[in-house]
């Protein structure tokens, strides 16, 4: 059984505020996305109380406002939990407030808070409107694309830098030129890609056929040139986080933070909290019941950790984690696959590569490995022959 | 003989081929209409009987005129390394130029005439769109796109009619040009 002291330190909150959307994308993993519940403010007291007086705040972490779209409430609700969340926060540690957003609603009032408030933006696009649009949708099956861009030009008239995440279809694969001049012509200078992914409701992804992981490969080598070839510079997660797993080989006996109980914790609206991978709440397994192991007006972390179902699952990530210690070549940099990519393509914790694995971690790794080599490969030869390499120009 | 006319696989173009194709009228040249749409566009790409539309992306665009202005500008412009991108770039797109392939940059001043043999493709470089031209159709080849062209239905490229013409050809090296010659 995890004790409270080896569970956490909390590194993400995810707390979402409504389930609603206002969008419909195809590959959404959301299964309540209709619903438009709200969080109360009791609820959202309980949940800061909860986190704060778990034990799990023992350094700086972020709270993220997601699964649902967070701009459906307006600017001032999350004024009002900002002023809440500084009542609440007794642990002496900064709390990075942060929003995953689809950018469709945002208005100068959202930009005023934004800025005052120092939050973190992500807004979620998928390239230039003829990818964009294919399957981030209206209900009514209109585009988004344009609501979204003019969402990106208002964050930027205020002066907000953000980040982007692309998700990744078998469509988007042969466009990295039009995705890079996407980037580059909005000003977009921290880039994430996901891949579609099998979760939850999206059932099925379109990169689940033969042939995917060389397009991928092919796709994200070709995109990685044009990064590094460009004048302006772009931040790439996935090459960042393959450089740093270079520096910093993970110990088999570390799990990583969606694989450590509690490194990060999801509360729903209703107050329902699980762990792991954020997917995972709301939904549940034939084996393993519902993954909301309880609710922060009743439950405290101490009871959740002894409860039986939750000590079963916990042994059955690590296990997972472990077996891919002991088979796949990539966990020293990556530290074992997400549980919830695990269970939504295998049906069980305990195993271990994912089509997620070998696109997201072994792709970009591999990839981003060949752009290293061939950059310090330059950088010696440029070091080794100045003056040849003077006189050639 | 008339080309089948169609995008390339792996590419988007905006607009529809209303605003690209032109036919023969008894008085000039005029849009086709619906049933002469589809009898001319193919609604898939054929890679070996087709005029098969690209488009370049802007960050190559760029590139291209980046490279002429250092022509002019101190004589630096590397030709050869644009080419080369353009040939990697094709290829990524599964639309590689054959391997012995010529690269030439062209600028067809107002009156001047274009030699099409061994084209293989033509990209627009210029602001205006490039004309191209068989029996009874004409294909309107906007600023930053590109045609790849059937080598066995060769259109005549259409002298411009105020400000010149900028492409970049690529044609069939040698050994296609044989190979051709032996087919016909």
């Amino acid at each position: 059984m995890p004790a409270v002291s080896g569970s956490g330190p909390l590194e993400l909150l995810v707390v979402q505020p409504t389930p609603f959307c206002n969008i419909d994308c195809s590959y959404c993993y959301l299964p309540d996305r209709r619903n438009t519940r709200k969080i109360t403010a009791e609820i959202l007291e309980q949940t800061f109380k909860w986190a704060f007086g778990s034990g799990l705040v023992r350094e700086p972490f972020t709270l993220l406002w997601h699964a649902g779209e967070p701009t459906v409430l307006p600017a001032s609700f999350y004024e009002a939990a900002t002023v809440l969340l500084e009542r609440c926060n007794d642990s002496g540690f900064e709390v990075t407030q942060s929003f995953q957003t689809n950018a469709t609603l945002i208005t100068d009032a959202w930009c005023d808070f934004i800025k005052r408030r120092n939050v973190h933006v992500g807004v979620s696009v998928d390239g230039p409107a003829f990818l964009h649009d294919r399957h981030r949708k209206t209900r009514r099956g209109g585009g988004t694309f344009e609501k979204t861009l003019q969402g990106m030009r208002r964050l930027h008239e205020h002066g907000i830098d953000f980040n982007t995440i692309t998700v990744l279809t078998a469509d988007s694969l042969g466009y990295p030129d039009e995705l890079f001049d996407f980037f580059v012509e909005n000003r977009v200078t921290s880039v994430s890609f996901n891949v579609e992914e099998i979760e939850g409701p999206n059932v099925a992804s379109s990169l689940a056929v033969s042939g995917t992981e060389e397009r991928f490969r092919r796709f994200y080598s070709r995109f990685l040139d044009l990064v590094l070839a460009a004048d302006q510079p772009m931040e790439v997660r996935e090459f960042n986080t393959a450089r740093s797993a270079l520096a910093h080989r993970l110990d088999p006996g570390l799990r990583t933070q969606e694989s450590r109980p509690f490194a990060i914790l999801n509360v729903d609206c209703e107050g329902n909290f699980s762990t792991y991978s954020p997917e995972l709440l709301g939904l549940s397994g034939p084996r393993h019941g519902s993954f909301a192991f309880g609710n922060v007006a009743r439950d405290s972390l101490k009871a959740v950790l002894a409860e039986p179902r939750f000590i079963a699952l916990d042994d059955e990530i690590r296990r997972g984690v472990e077996r891919c210690h002991e088979t796949c070549s990539y966990a020293p940099f990556c530290g074992g696959g997400p549980p919830g990519n695990k269970f939504f393509e295998n049906g069980d914790f305990a195993t271990t590569e994912t089509m997620s694995c070998r696109l997201h971690k072994q792709a970009t790794f591999d990839v981003a490995l060949t752009k290293l080599e061939r950059l310090a490969a330059a950088e010696e030869r440029i070091a080794a022959a100045p003056e040849g390499l003077a006189a050639a120009q | 003989m008339k080309p089948a006319f169609a995008i390339a696989s792996n590419f988007h173009l905006d607009g529809g081929w209303e605003d690209r194709l032109l036919v023969a009228a008894s008085d000039g040249w005029r849009a086709p209409r619906e049933d002469e749409l589809a009898a001319l566009v193919a609604e898939a790409p054929r890679p070996h009987a087709a005029a098969l539309l690209f488009v370049l992306p802007a960050h190559m665009r760029e590139r291209f005129w980046a490279m002429l202005g250092e022509q002019a500008a101190e004589g630096t412009g590397d030709f050869v390394t644009f080419a080369e991108e353009l040939r990697e770039f094709l290829a990524f797109k599964a639309l590689p130029p054959p391997a012995e392939s010529v690269f030439d940059l062209l600028v067809q001043d107002v009156g001047g005439m274009v030699d099409a043999a061994g084209l293989w493709a033509l990209v627009n470089f210029g602001d205006e769109p490039l004309l191209l031209d068989w029996p009874g159709v004409r294909l309107r080849v906007g600023s930053g796109e590109g045609c790849r062209i059937d080598p066995h239905c060769l259109p005549g490229i259409m002298t411009p009619a105020e400000e010149p013409n900028v492409m970049v050809a690529i044609r069939q090296g040698p050994a296609e040009d044989r190979a051709d010659k032996l087919q016909s």
